[in-house]
């Protein structure tokens, strides 16, 4: 016996569909687990860095998933590593662009066996921020 | 009883197996739930530079999600958001909030009009 096991489908479609897509769950398909999910904030002073680290427990290099709010109280969450243009509303209109970073990118992260990093940089001369992020870690492998 | 619930392991697994990615799926581990999945354009006109796109989920509260993005000066190439090309410059990024996701471009100015086709999958996992 080889087809067997867990299949939940979509409305409309049988248990006999070989598309995925159409599984709302299935035991044949490794589902995406999350090992670990949380929040926190972290005070990113005046035209400096600061890095988040973020402990996973796992034994491998996992999957992650990560939302900043990077103007404090915004209710607008980036997702990854955000790339910003100007002085940026969204995300908080504190002189983004006023830093020297060519590549105006003021979120960078990293993740391996142990944690993940997430660097914020403020550009801003002289206000600090509180960024807020929300993460996943994923029970599989990111590599 | 502590170790109890539903658990499928990979072929040649056995449950009593720690690691968690030897599972196919486990009652002890949440899944990110779908809430939505959606398509829609946004097309920047010759001479502009920026944009955005919404995608409302009235879901009352600031939910994860994933975006992509496919250009229409490409053929099939879809790019998990957020996506920059510093040289060009383009910079598209995405963010939730308790009522939409957005989805926004800003890029150098061209003499043609192009078209971003944003897709973006809600979940109705809440992150604040």
């Amino acid at each position: 016996m080889t087809n067997y096991g867990i299949k939940i489908t979509k409305d409309g479609y049988g248990i006999t569909s070989a598309e995925p897509r159409n599984y709302v769950l299935s035991s044949t398909y490794s589902a995406v687990k999350i090992a670990l999910a949380g929040s926190g904030t972290i005070n990113v002073s005046a035209a400096s860095t600061a890095t988040a680290t973020i402990a996973h427990g796992l034994s491998f290099i996992p999957a992650v998933l990560f939302f900043s709010e990077l103007s404090p109280g915004s209710g607008k969450y980036f997702s990854g590593c955000t790339h910003l243009s100007t002085p940026d509303a969204d995300a908080g209109d504190v002189g983004i662009y006023a830093g020297t970073d060519a590549d105006r990118n003021p979120v960078e992260s990293w993740v391996d066996a142990t944690n993940l990093k997430i660097a914020y940089h403020n550009f801003h001369a002289s206000q600090s921020r509180i960024v807020t992020y929300y993460y996943y870690f994923f029970g599989d492998s990111g590599v | 009883m502590t170790n109890y619930g539903i658990k499928v392991m990979k072929a040649g697994y056995s449950v009593t197996n720690t690691d968690i990615r030897n599972l196919i799926l486990s009652s002890k581990y949440t899944m990110l739930k779908y809430h939505s999945d959606t398509t829609a354009n946004l097309t920047i006109t010759a001479g502009n530079t920026s944009g955005y796109v919404d995608f409302t989920h009235n879901l009352g509260y600031v939910p994860a999600f994933i975006a992509y993005v496919q250009h229409s000066w490409h053929d099939t190439i879809q790019r998990m958001l957020p996506f920059g090309i510093s040289a060009a410059p383009l910079i598209e990024t995405a963010f939730s909030t308790s009522s939409i996701v957005r989805c926004r471009v800003n890029m150098i100015e061209r003499p043609d009009n192009v078209t971003f086709t944003f897709r973006v999958v809600i979940f109705k996992d809440k992150i604040a």
